[in-house]
């Protein structure tokens, strides 16, 4: 069972790496989202 | 242990009230502030490729300049409000939203959606982020014709809001 | 348990160890923001240098194109399988603050069915609040929201909310009634955990939620030696969390049950050897 969720992991990661995810996750996180935090 | 208590209660007020007290501070701190720098300068790309650059915007009338993201609620929100104070003051202030998306597709996407009439540009991120201090969006400038920045505010505003926050170029 | 202090202290200054931002009222903007922390950690906190991974979760079920966000989900999968729920009781920082929270002087609300029975609806909110929500907002308005990090999130408002409304002028200038309910709601948070033993991730903490899935089938973490196990119930007793058997959904492994099993079943995995030696040599 766990082999299957790592080998899940890695195909996410992996399909998430290849279309540029962290790229916004990235610019999302760089800015100060005022209504996350309850300004506003 | 009634101290406490006491003590413990005061404590939680004064956290729920930093909340009321953080919005009942003076917008005028931020947003009228006579003298918050110049604009720096920048190239920008209208969405349908024109050249053009934040200094060339202010040459003859004052600039209003938006930064917003297409993934940014406030954001959007507020955009019809700008859109709709651009058709009324476009003739006495340039408007320029400018788009911080790290994909540009999307922001077009958004803008061609929504059918807004005022004009959209794109630069660089990195540049425009450390020139204007843009740690959290949406941010409204107000740019006089000497390159002034002469109001600035962080987040969503309403339509009123924002025609307050215009006031000191249509004067 | 000293040695579990040092790790969510470690975590916690390593995660947000940005102490410029706390000077200027900034967030950090560097490369390392596109990686996802293990816990509870706002991005938007001056300090952070990751992203929260609830957040991320967030983010890309919000704004006006919707994509689904394989990295985040990726990372998320593999933290549980190798950490489960011992990222709460090891790693997260808000899970550290209510437990010194927790040691303040005070009466203490025991658990019982009630609060068993209200850890169950965290995965309830969780699944509204994350999903089903967010992708209604997005399918009937065309604008996503962010809710929990909006409208609930505790940590959001404690790490970020409260140092940048004090450093920066113009965040506060754009504090409304938003604010006062996030504040309200925290200030509710931070009573309540003083008299009860983790309450957010007890209650509420989606991401304890999601990592509690994986704590049977977890690299890492508390098990039960089922062939010794007598089902005596202490160590669920003896609990702070609602467990019913030490290393179950609940558990976030801070291995404190070890020392109180009558016959020695409860282990860290990967160290059953060692930690059993220990044990034995501390009763013998």
């Amino acid at each position: 069972m766990r082999k299957y969720i790592f080998l899940a992991a890695a195909v996410l990661l992996l399909t998430g790496l290849w279309q540029g995810d962290p790229g916004r996750v990235w610019q999302k996180a760089s800015r100060i989202c005022l209504e996350c935090i309850g300004i506003g | 242990m009634k101290k406490f208590n006491i003590l413990l209660l005061v404590m939680v007020l004064a956290v729920a009230l930093t909340g009321c007290i953080g919005q009942s501070k003076a917008s005028s701190e931020a947003a009228s502030s006579s003298s918050q720098g110049t604009a720096s300068d920048a190239v920008l790309t209208r969405f349908d490729g024109q050249k053009t650059s934040i200094k060339e915007l202010y040459k003859d009338k004052p600039l209003y300049i938006n930064f917003w993201a297409s993934w940014c609620g406030p954001c959007v929100n507020e955009m019809p409000n700008i859109d709709s104070l651009a058709q009324k003051y476009g003739d006495q202030i340039n408007f320029a939203a400018i788009s911080v998306d790290e994909e540009p597709g999307d922001a077009k996407a958004f803008v061609q959606r929504s059918g807004f009439s005022m004009s959209f540009y794109t630069g660089d991120n990195q540049l425009l982020g450390s020139a204007y201090g843009l740690s959290a969006i949406p941010v409204s400038i107000l740019v006089d014709k000497d390159g002034n920045i002469i109001a600035k505010a962080v987040g969503g505003m309403s339509e009123s809001d924002l025609e307050e926050f215009l006031q000191p170029a249509l004067k | 348990m000293a040695r579990r202090r040092l790790w969510q202290l470690g975590a916690a200054f390593l995660g947000n160890g940005n102490l410029a931002g706390f000077l200027d009222g900034r967030i950090y903007q560097g490369s390392s923001k596109a990686l996802c922390l293990p816990g509870l950690n706002c991005y938007s906190c001056p300090g952070a240098l990751g992203a929260c991974p609830l957040g991320a979760l967030q983010s890309a079920l919000s704004g006006t194109v919707l994509r689904i966000p394989f990295y985040v989900l990726g990372w998320l999968l593999l933290m549980g399988v190798l950490l489960g729920r011992m990222i709460c009781g090891w790693l997260c920082p808000f899970g550290l603050i209510q437990e010194l929270l927790f040691r303040l002087p005070g009466p203490k609300l025991r658990k019982g069915q009630w609060s068993a029975r209200l850890s169950q609806l965290k995965y309830l909110w969780g699944i509204l609040l994350i999903l089903i929500l967010p992708l209604l907002l997005f399918i009937f308005t065309g604008l996503g929201e962010p809710l929990f990090c909006k409208y609930v999130c505790p940590a959001g408002t404690l790490e970020a909310s409260v140092p940048l409304l004090s450093m920066n002028a113009s965040l506060a200038a754009a504090a409304g009634w938003l604010t006062v309910w996030k504040f309200a709601l925290l200030g509710i948070f931070l009573l309540a955990m003083v008299f009860i033993y983790r309450p957010f991730c007890r209650f509420l903490c989606p991401l304890g939620a999601w990592y509690g899935l994986f704590n049977r089938s977890a690299v890492l973490g508390i098990t039960v030696d089922a062939h010794r196990c007598t089902h005596c119930g202490r160590c669920s007793q003896f609990c702070g969390m609602d467990v019913k058997l030490a290393g179950d959904r609940e558990c976030i492994s801070c291995g404190e049950c070890r020392e109180i099993c009558p016959v020695q079943a409860i282990h860290f995995r990967q160290s059953k050897n060692q930690s059993n030696q220990i044990l034995e040599a501390k009763h013998s």
